[in-house]
């Protein structure tokens, strides 16, 4: 497995590290995709000539829409492709810009989990960044591609140290507005009562309620099985968002970044906090003297 | 039988009820019948039962010894060619006769509740025989209904009824008789199905019941066949069930898919954004 940084101003620099890629890629017979915005989909195009036939061009806007969901899709490929002895080949240039803070904060966090979960698919994985991007976006990259183009990177970081920094920062409180309810029951019947009427007052679709109350279950549960009463369950909007934190009074995830990798496939096992990931748009895992709280977001229509 | 009749779990049953069953599989008979004379012999209730089974062949009676209650006369056994049969052949004024006279007599004998049971799809083989059944169908249909001490449930082999005849027999039935959930709650009902082999799962699902759904799918586990789930009225299954039912399915690879019927759309879309990968050896059968 091979994840480097492509850092790129000028347009020569991005086509000189990415055409070399992409037509080993082609010319080994590898699986290749491309997925970055319009202008540079279409200078690879013209860049390629003859061996843009071998590459899979996808817009960034459809490529980059959900970070567990993308990292799903791509390691259920590139293990797929290895299980037949092929490799997966990627020239992946996620969006930045126009993202929320805690969106920008969960695409860095995707590009560690890059390192752990490709390993041992031999796919290779080239990111380029723009180096006009702002200066903590370029430092994300730095520390989350152990090489550049140019060769080995001494900013890389280890990816679960990555992770576990990340699920250090501090959360703002709930809101004093937020609904609460204290969770003491193993029979969550009642609490997805609440949740689901709730969720629907937000304005959910019947899939984004289904997912949510699988994911408040699941978490719930957790803190029931492993945490500290009280365990108490927080649900309020922010505009566009829907939120819904569980806290409870123990420490029990002191794994940083639990859940954050898609699970071996083939084979049923644990993929719970995984699963909650892919069904919110952003789950945040915190463990500290305040206890274990897990914030999961969903896109709101009504607000 | 079609849906618009009564669908009485056979637990639920009550005196003046005629119900029909038209079983799909011996295990379905043997399963809501069994349940029938068990709770009428448990409950000291007169039961009836017109076959030609030795008492200890009687299906579904699990640990219920009959033999006693024969003895005390609870249960009377009855054959069908002293029940039902004039030189050879079904008489539907006889079998009205032989059981009007036996639920007088039990009446007489100060019996309440008065359960009687049989299975007639042998008569369908006589040349008339459907006629003359829905002939005594329909004089039963007039004596029970307005009893308060008799229920009945009369059976017959499905697959020996074309459709027509099964719509005529349903009509002479005011219940269909089903089975009795095998687990139920006021969260969740698990009734076992037998065409296909499977479980109705009703309600919901989460870790308070994980102990509970395991025991219903070891259930259904040895069936050599598919085994379907019928998901239409499950409103929540929370990960470690769906995860447990992946399990489930991969254990029992080697004998036969475990097929999802009906499953909800919106939780069909959340197994989708998990990852059917995730969710190896379910199948997903008829659309909901």
């Amino acid at each position: 497995m091979n994840h480097e940084v492509l850092p790129y101003r000028a347009t020569r620099d991005f086509l000189s590290g990415a055409l070399p890629f992409l037509r080993a890629g082609v010319r080994g017979g590898e699986t290749v995709l491309a997925a970055t915005g319009p202008g540079n989909l279409s200078l690879l195009r013209d860049g390629l000539g003859g061996d843009a036939a071998g590459v899979d061009f996808v817009e960034a806007t459809e490529f980059y829409q959900h970070p567990a969901r993308t990292l799903a899709k791509c390691v259920k490929a590139a293990d797929e492709l290895a299980r037949r002895g092929q490799r997966l080949r990627l020239l992946g240039e996620p969006i930045w810009c126009e993202r929320s803070p805690l969106e920008v904060a969960e695409w860095q966090r995707a590009e560690a989990i890059v390192n752990i979960a490709f390993a041992g698919t031999g796919a290779s994985i080239l990111c380029p960044y723009d180096l006009t991007l702002p200066l903590p976006i370029l430092d994300g990259a730095r520390r989350t591609h152990p090489r550049t183009v140019f060769g080995a990177n001494g900013g890389y970081v280890d990816p679960w140290s990555y992770l576990s920094a990340f699920d250090h920062r501090p959360l703002p409180p709930a809101p004093e507005s937020a609904e609460s309810l204290r969770v003491d029951m193993a029979d969550l019947f009642w609490l997805r009562a609440f949740v689901a009427e709730y969720g629907r007052g937000a304005g959910l679709g019947d899939t984004q309620i289904q997912g949510l109350l699988m994911s408040v279950t699941e978490v719930a549960t957790n803190a029931l099985r492993h945490g500290t009463p009280p365990v108490v369950l927080r649900l309020w909007t922010e505009p566009g968002d829907l939120i819904c934190e569980v806290n409870d009074g123990g420490q029990w995830s002191p794994q940083p970044g639990v859940g954050s990798v898609p699970p071996e496939t083939g084979a049923p096992g644990r993929f719970g906090l995984w699963a909650v990931r892919l069904l919110c748009s952003i789950v945040q895992v915190r463990t500290g003297s305040a206890g274990t709280t897990i914030r999961m977001r969903l896109p709101a229509a009504v607000v | 039988m079609d849906s618009w009749f009564a669908r009485r779990p056979v637990r639920d049953m009550r005196p003046g009820e005629h119900a029909g069953l038209a079983y799909a599989t011996r295990e379905e008979r043997d399963h809501i019948v069994g349940a029938f004379v068990r709770y009428g012999l448990s409950a000291a209730h007169k039961v009836i039962y017109v076959s030609d089974a030795q008492a200890g062949e009687l299906p579904g009676l699990d640990d219920i010894d009959p033999l006693p209650y024969l003895e005390n006369g609870r249960l009377r056994l009855l054959g069908s060619a002293r029940a039902c049969l004039t030189g050879g052949v079904f008489d539907p004024d006889r079998l009205y006769g032989t059981l009007s006279s036996e639920i007088t007599r039990a009446q007489a004998e100060g019996h309440r509740d008065i359960r009687v049971t049989l299975d007639s799809s042998w008569v369908l083989e006589q040349p008339g025989g459907f006629d003359r059944l829905l002939a005594c169908e329909r004089m039963f249909g007039e004596a029970f209904t307005p009893s308060t001490t008799v229920m009945a449930v009369c059976q017959i082999d499905a697959a020996a009824c074309s459709r027509e005849q099964l719509q005529a027999l349903g009509e002479v039935h005011k219940v269909v008789a089903v089975p009795d959930p095998q687990f139920e709650d006021p969260v969740l009902r698990i009734t076992p199905t037998f065409q296909p082999c499977g479980l109705l799962l009703d309600g919901e699902i989460d870790a308070s019941r994980h102990a509970i759904f395991t025991e219903a799918l070891w259930s259904v586990a040895q069936d050599e066949r598919e085994v379907h789930l019928d998901l239409a009225q499950l409103r929540f299954i929370d990960l470690g069930g769906l995860r447990m039912l992946a399990e489930f399915a991969v254990g029992r690879a080697e004998r036969g898919p475990l097929v999802l019927d009906h499953v909800p759309s919106q939780l069909r879309n959340v197994m989708e954004i998990v990852g059917w990968h995730l969710l190896p050896g379910l199948r997903l059968g008829e659309v909901a």
